[in-house]
C-alpha cells in the first residue's frame, strides 16, 4: 500500500483540495483507496476566518479511519472495526463507504498510532492511503511514502517570502540519506544550551561524525558548528528525517546552515527521508476587513505565483491544481517520475 | 437603502432564539438569517446553545464611524 | 509528585495558567508555569528537562494562533515526548474540533471542570459533577417538606378555624355541574362506557356539546396533525445538556415559570428550553375561555391563543416530554371546570394543583357561591391524591390591600389542611395599585416585599411560594429593564428564604404575543447572574420593613376578624371583605346560580 501524505505550510493552502484531486484521480483509476487525517478536517467554515473550506467526498468502497464523534456526519458506512486509539473525538474507527457519501476525517494524532492504523487499512485491501494533514502540523508525516506540500499566500503574501520559505523547505526533503558512521557521536533533541555544552564537549573529543535526533534547534546547531567545525570537517552531520528539521526550525535558517556546512566541508544527510512527490501553490489568502470586523476570498498573482515557486524548487514538481492540474497527477504522486522527467 | 433604516444610528441587533443542534449551526444559521434579511454583514455578538436551540445577538453594523451618516441627512453612507 | 507543565504561548496574559497553577498545586501536583510570551521550542525545552506528564496549553484563538499550537504539537513529537507526556489545550474560542485538529490530547472547553482535567491528567475518566448530575438520576423535590403546618398566630388560627368551618357547613350538601363531570371523567379514566360519556356531555355547555356531537371546535382551535406529532421525537433528540440549577451555593429557592402558549408543541419547546437553562417547576397555564364554559374538550388540540387548552391529552403530551425530575403544576383555580382539572391533572402526573376559592370567585370571574362549592371538592380531590396545592395572591393585581389577600391566602391555608391537603400560599411580589396608590413603595421593592414575605412565618410555618410571577407590574417591554426586574426579586426572595418563585420571561409586559423564547432565556440568565452575584449574601431591608410587616399583620387580623364575624364566607366575597368594589375587586358572576343539593 502506498501512503500519500498531503501537508501543508499553514492553514487554507490548499492541501484538502490537492487530497481531494488525488482522490479523484485514484478513484478513476480503480485504485482501492483509504482515508485518514493527523487532525481533523470536517468544518464547514474556518474557525478564524469564517470562510467555506473544502469538505472530503468518499466513492463508495472507500476505507476511513476516523474517529467516532464524526460519524454522524459521514454518508452511509459500514464500521469494520474499532481501534484501541483514542482521540478528543473519540475512539478511531476503521469504517468503509457503502455508497458514495461525504466524510468528516479525524485520525489518529500521533505518528505511532497512526502506522497502526495503516497496518490495518493495508490489512483490508487498500492499495492507496491518503494521509490528511492538519493547519502546519507534519510530524506524523514520516509514516507516510511520499509527501504533497501545499503552499500559498495563506502562510505569507509576499511571493518571495513565501518561495524562499517553500524553496528552503523543499531543500530539507532534498537532502541525502545516509547511514550513521561508526563512532559519531548521537544527540538526542538540541534545544538547550545545557545540550549544547554536551555536543560540544562530546565534538571536541574527537569523533566520526554527529547523529541529531529529535527537535533540533538550527540555531543552536550553527553555534555548535561556529566552535567545533573543525571537527566535523569531512564528517557527516546526520539529522533524523526532513520532518524534523522542518519542524524545529524556519527552513530558511536551515538553508542558511546548511550553506554554511557545505562551506566547512562537513556533509548534512539524512537518517531517514521522506520524498517530496508534489509541492501546489494556492494564491487565495483571507484579506482582513477592519471596517466590518470580518475575511474576504482574496488572491494573489497565480502565474507570478507559480512561476516563483517553480524557480526556487527544482527538486520536485510544482503546480496550481486550480488553474492547471497535471493530467499525470497520480503517477506524480506515486513517484512514478524523477523530477528530470 | 430603505428610508427607515437610515435612520439607524449605527447598529442593529437582532435577538432570538434559533432552533439548531450546535453552536456551529446557530452561528451559519446567525448569519444567513442576516443576510435573508437584506442586513449588511451580519456579525454573531452572542451564542450560547442548550439543548435544542440556541439564544443569539447578531448584530449588523449600518453606519460605521467615519461614513456619511444617512440621518444626518447625508447622501451617501460610505 | 507528578508535574505538570503550564505554558500560557500568550504574549501578555496567563491568568487562566495562574489559576490553573493554584488549583493543580491544591490537588497535589507539581505545577510549573512558564510565562507569558514562552515560545514553542522553549516549552519543549522546559518538558524535555522536567518531565511532565502533562503540558497544559492555554490560548486565546485568532488568526494564526493556531499555527503555533500547531507547531507545539508538532514539535512536541518531534523531540519524542509523546505519548509520556500528553497535551492539553484550553482557552477562548478553542473547540473540540480545533482540539483534533491541532493534535492535542485533550480539549477543554468552556468553563474550567477540574474533575475533567484530573482525569485527563490521570489518563482515565472521573466524573466530574455536570456528568455526575447528568447520570444521577434528579429527584422531584418535595415544595412542603419540612414545614410543620404549625399556627404561630393563636388568634389568626382560632379565627380560620371559625371561617373554614363554617364553609364547610355551608358546602355540605352542595354540588355542581362541575364536580358531577369530575366524577364521572373519573370513571372514564379507566372505563370505556359510553353511558357515562353521554352523561358527562349532558352536563356540558352547548359550544362544548357541539364539539362531542358533531366534532366542532371552538373559533382559532384546531388539532394537532399526525405529521407534527410524529415530528416531535426527532426535534427532541439529541443529548440534553447537564441540569444547573439557578441557585448559587443554596438549596432554595426551586424556581419555577408558567407557560402556556396555546400549543402543546411549542409549550414543549419552551418548557425544554426552560429546564435547559435551569428551571426546577413549570406551571400550565390555560385559556379563560376554557373556565368560562362548563364542560372540557378532548384530543391534541392547538391554537394561537394565550392559555393551551385542559385536555387529557395535551396534558400527557405535555408531561412526556418534560424531563422527569421537572415539577409541574396544572392550573385550575378558577372557572367552571376547577374539580375536573384536578382529576386531568393528577391523571397526566401533575405533581401540583392550584386551588384559591377567593381569587377565583373575583379577579377569576367565578361566581362565589360556585367556585366554594367546587373548590372545596377540589381540595378534598388534593388532599386524596396527596398533592400539595398552590393559592395565588393575584387578586393584589386588581388592587386589593396584601391584607386582605393574605386573609384569603389564609382561609385557603386552613381549608386546605382541615381536608387533609397541603397547601403553599402564593404571595404576590408586586407593585400592585394599592402600592402606587399608598406610595408602599415609592422608596424601594425591598422593604415592603419582605414584610409581605415574613408576615407568614409569623402566622404559620408553611412553604411560601411568590409568583405568579414576582415582580408583577414592575416589568416594561424593554428586554433589559424586565430581565433585571425578575433578577432582581428572584433574588430577595431567595434572600427571604421562600420554598420557591415563579419568575416571568422579558416579555411579561408585552402584550400583543405569546411570551418569547429569547425572552424567556433573557429572565432566566439574568436571574443565574444575580444569584451568582449575590451567592451566600443576603439583601436586607431597612428597619422600616418591621413596621410594615406589623401593620399587614395587624390587617389581616382585622380583616378575617371582619370575615369570622360576618358569620358566611361567601357572602363575605360578595359582600366585599375579601376585596371591594373600592379596592377594584368584583365578584364573580360565570356560574351563578349552578350549585345543587346534592342527590340522595
Amino acid at each position: 500500500m502506498h501512503t500519500i501524505g498531503f501537508a501543508g505550510t499553514a492553514k487554507n493552502t490548499g492541501k484538502t483540495t490537492a487530497a481531494l484531486q488525488v482522490l479523484d484521480r485514484a478513484a478513476e483509476a480503480g485504485l482501492c483507496l483509504a482515508v485518514t487525517s493527523i487532525g481533523y478536517d470536517g468544518e464547514q467554515r474556518d474557525h478564524v476566518t469564517g470562510l467555506p473550506k473544502p469538505r472530503y467526498a468518499l466513492p463508495a468502497g472507500t476505507l476511513l479511519a476516523t474517529a467516532e464523534q464524526t460519524l454522524p456526519v459521514c454518508g452511509r458506512l459500514e464500521i469494520l472495526e474499532t481501534s484501541p486509539i483514542r482521540t478528543i473525538l473519540g475512539q478511531v474507527v476503521i469504517a468503509r463507504m457503502t455508497e458514495p457519501g461525504p466524510a468528516a476525517l479525524a485520525g489518529p494524532n500521533t505518528r505511532a498510532d497512526i502506522e497502526t492504523i495503516l497496518a490495518r487499512l493495508q490489512a483490508l485491501g487498500a492499495e492507496l492511503c491518503l494521509l490528511d494533514g492538519a493547519l502546519n502540523r507534519m510530524a506524523p508525516m514520516m509514516a507516510a511514502d511520499g509527501l504533497v506540500l501545499s503552499t500559498g499566500a495563506a502562510f505569507d503574501e509576499d511571493i518571495a517570502v513565501l518561495a524562499a520559505h517553500v524553496g528552503a523547505l523543499a531543500e530539507l526533503f532534498a537532502l541525502p540519506r545516509q547511514s550513521p558512521p561508526a563512532g559519531a557521536l548521537v544527540t538526542q533533541s538540541l534545544l538547550t544550551p545545557g545540550s549544547v555544552e554536551t555536543a560540544l564537549n562530546g565534538l571536541l573529543s574527537g569523533v566520526s561524525g554527529w547523529v541529531l535526533r529529535g527537535a533540533v534547534s538550527p540555531r543552536l546547531v550553527a553555534a555548535v558548528l561556529e566552535k567545533a567545525a573543525p571537527a566535523l570537517q569531512d564528517r557527516e552531520l546526520l539529522f533524523e528525517d526532513p520532518v524534523k528539521l522542518a519542524v524545529s526550525g524556519d527552513p530558511r535558517a536551515w538553508a542558511r546552515l546548511l550553506q554554511q556546512a557545505h562551506a566547512m566541508a562537513i556533509r548534512p544527510g539524512l537518517l531517514a527521508t521522506l520524498p517530496l512527490r508534489l509541492v501546489t501553490v494556492n494564491p487565495f489568502y483571507p484579506r482582513y476587513w477592519q471596517r466590518d470586523y470580518r475575511y474576504e476570498a482574496a488572491y494573489v498573482d497565480a502565474g507570478r505565483l507559480l512561476i516563483s515557486v517553480q524557480a526556487a524548487i527544482t527538486s520536485a514538481p510544482v503546480a496550481d491544481l486550480i488553474a492547471s492540474p497535471p493530467p499525470d497527477l497520480l503517477k506524480i504522486v506515486l513517484g512514478e517520475y524523477n523530477c528530470s522527467d | 437603502m430603505t428610508k427607515a433604516l437610515a435612520h439607524v444610528v449605527d447598529a442593529l441587533d437582532i435577538e432570538t432564539f434559533l432552533y439548531c443542534k450546535d453552536e456551529d449551526e446557530a452561528k451559519i444559521l446567525a448569519e444567513a438569517l442576516a443576510a435573508e434579511l437584506g442586513l449588511p454583514h451580519g456579525d454573531v455578538v452572542f451564542v450560547e446553545h442548550r439543548g435544542a436551540g440556541a439564544r443569539v445577538r447578531i448584530r449588523s453594523y449600518i453606519h460605521h464611524p467615519g461614513d456619511h451618516y444617512r440621518w444626518l441627512g447625508m447622501e451617501d453612507g460610505k | 509528585m507528578k508535574t505538570v507543565l503550564l505554558a500560557p504561548l500568550d504574549p501578555v496574559h496567563d491568568n487562566a495558567i495562574k489559576l490553573l497553577k493554584r488549583k493543580l498545586t491544591d490537588a497535589g501536583y507539581r505545577a510549573v508555569a512558564l510565562p507569558p510570551g514562552s515560545t514553542e521550542e522553549e516549552v519543549v525545552a522546559q518538558a524535555l528537562e522536567e518531565h511532565p506528564i502533562a503540558i497544559l496549553v492555554s490560548r486565546t484563538l485568532g488568526y494564526k494562533v493556531a499555527e503555533t499550537l500547531g507547531h507545539l504539537v508538532d514539535l512536541a513529537e518531534a523531540a519524542g515526548l509523546r505519548p509520556q507526556t500528553r497535551l492539553g489545550v484550553g482557552g477562548m474560542a478553542i473547540t473540540r474540533e480545533l482540539g483534533a485538529e491541532l493534535g492535542f490530547d485533550g480539549c477543554f472547553v468552556g468553563s474550567l471542570d477540574m474533575a475533567e482535567l484530573l482525569g485527563f491528567l490521570e489518563g482515565h475518566a472521573i466524573a466530574g459533577p455536570a456528568e455526575m448530575a447528568q447520570t444521577a438520576p434528579r429527584s422531584r423535590p418535595d415544595v412542603t417538606a419540612g414545614f410543620t403546618y404549625a399556627w404561630r398566630d393563636a388568634t389568626i388560627a382560632g379565627m380560620l378555624d371559625q371561617i373554614t368551618d363554617q364553609i364547610l357547613a355551608w358546602t355540605a350538601g352542595k354540588t355542581s355541574p362541575a364536580i358531577a363531570r369530575a366524577e364521572l371523567r373519573a370513571e372514564m379514566l379507566t372505563d370505556p362506557d359510553p353511558d357515562l360519556r353521554e352523561r358527562y356531555i349532558a352536563l356540558c355547555d352547548a359550544e362544548i356539546q357541539a364539539f362531542y356531537r358533531q366534532g366542532t371546535l371552538p373559533l382559532g382551535v384546531r388539532r394537532l396533525e399526525e405529521s407534527e406529532l410524529a415530528a416531535l421525537p426527532g426535534a427532541t433528540a439529541g443529548t440534553r445538556p447537564p441540569f444547573e440549577s439557578l441557585r448559587h451555593g443554596r438549596q432554595k429557592p426551586l424556581f419555577f415559570v408558567q407557560y402556556g402558549t396555546g400549543c402543546p408543541i411549542m409549550d414543549i419547546t419552551h418548557i425544554r428550553l426552560a429546564e435547559d437553562w435551569g428551571v426546577d417547576g413549570v406551571l400550565h397555564f390555560d385559556p379563560s375561555w376554557g373556565a368560562q364554559r362548563e364542560g372540557l374538550l378532548e384530543g391534541l388540540l392547538t391554537h394561537e391563543h394565550d392559555g393551551t387548552i385542559v385536555t387529557l391529552d395535551n396534558l400527557r403530551l405535555i408531561r412526556q416530554y418534560m424531563n422527569p425530575a421537572t415539577l409541574w403544576n396544572v392550573r385550575g383555580h378558577r372557572g367552571l371546570n376547577t374539580p375536573e382539572t384536578q382529576v386531568l391533572a393528577q391523571a397526566a402526573g401533575a405533581d401540583l394543583l392550584k386551588i384559591n376559592i377567593p381569587y377565583g370567585s373575583t379577579g377569576g370571574g367565578t361566581d362565589p357561591a360556585r367556585l366554594t362549592v367546587d373548590g372545596v371538592h377540589s381540595l378534598r380531590l388534593a388532599a386524596r391524591y396527596g398533592l400539595p396545592f398552590d393559592i395565588p395572591g393575584n387578586d393584589e393585581l386588581s388592587g386589593v390591600p396584601p391584607q386582605k389577600t393574605f386573609a384569603g391566602l389564609l382561609i385557603m391555608v386552613m381549608l386546605g389542611l382541615k381536608l387533609g391537603a397541603r397547601p403553599i400560599p402564593k404571595p404576590l411580589l408586586c407593585y400592585s395599585p394599592y402600592m402606587t396608590i399608598e406610595g408602599l413603595m415609592d422608596a424601594d421593592f425591598v422593604d415592603m416585599n419582605f414584610a409581605k414575605l415574613r408576615v407568614w412565618q409569623e402566622i404559620v410555618d408553611a412553604p411560601v411560594w411568590p409568583g405568579e410571577p414576582v415582580g408583577f407590574m414592575t416589568h416594561s417591554p424593554e428586554r433589559v429593564q424586565s430581565a433585571i426586574t425578575t433578577a432582581a426579586h428572584a433574588a430577595l426572595a431567595s434572600s427571604a428564604g421562600v420554598a420557591a418563585v415563579t419568575i416571568a420571561s422579558s416579555d411579561e409586559a408585552y402584550s400583543k404575543g405569546p411570551i418569547s423564547a429569547p425572552a424567556r432565556v433573557d429572565s432566566l440568565r439574568a436571574t443565574r447572574e444575580l444569584l451568582r452575584f449575590f451567592g451566600p449574601a443576603d439583601i436586607q431591608p431597612t428597619p422600616r420593613a418591621e413596621e410594615l410587616q406589623a401593620q399587614l399583620h395587624a390587617g389581616i387580623t382585622a380583616t378575617l376578624n371582619a370575615i369570622a364575624r360576618r358569620g358566611d364566607f361567601v357572602a363575605a366575597i360578595y359582600e366585599g371583605l375579601l376585596g371591594s368594589q373600592e379596592d377594584g375587586l368584583y365578584p364573580g358572576r360565570t356560574g351563578r346560580g349552578s350549585v345543587m343539593t346534592a342527590a340522595n
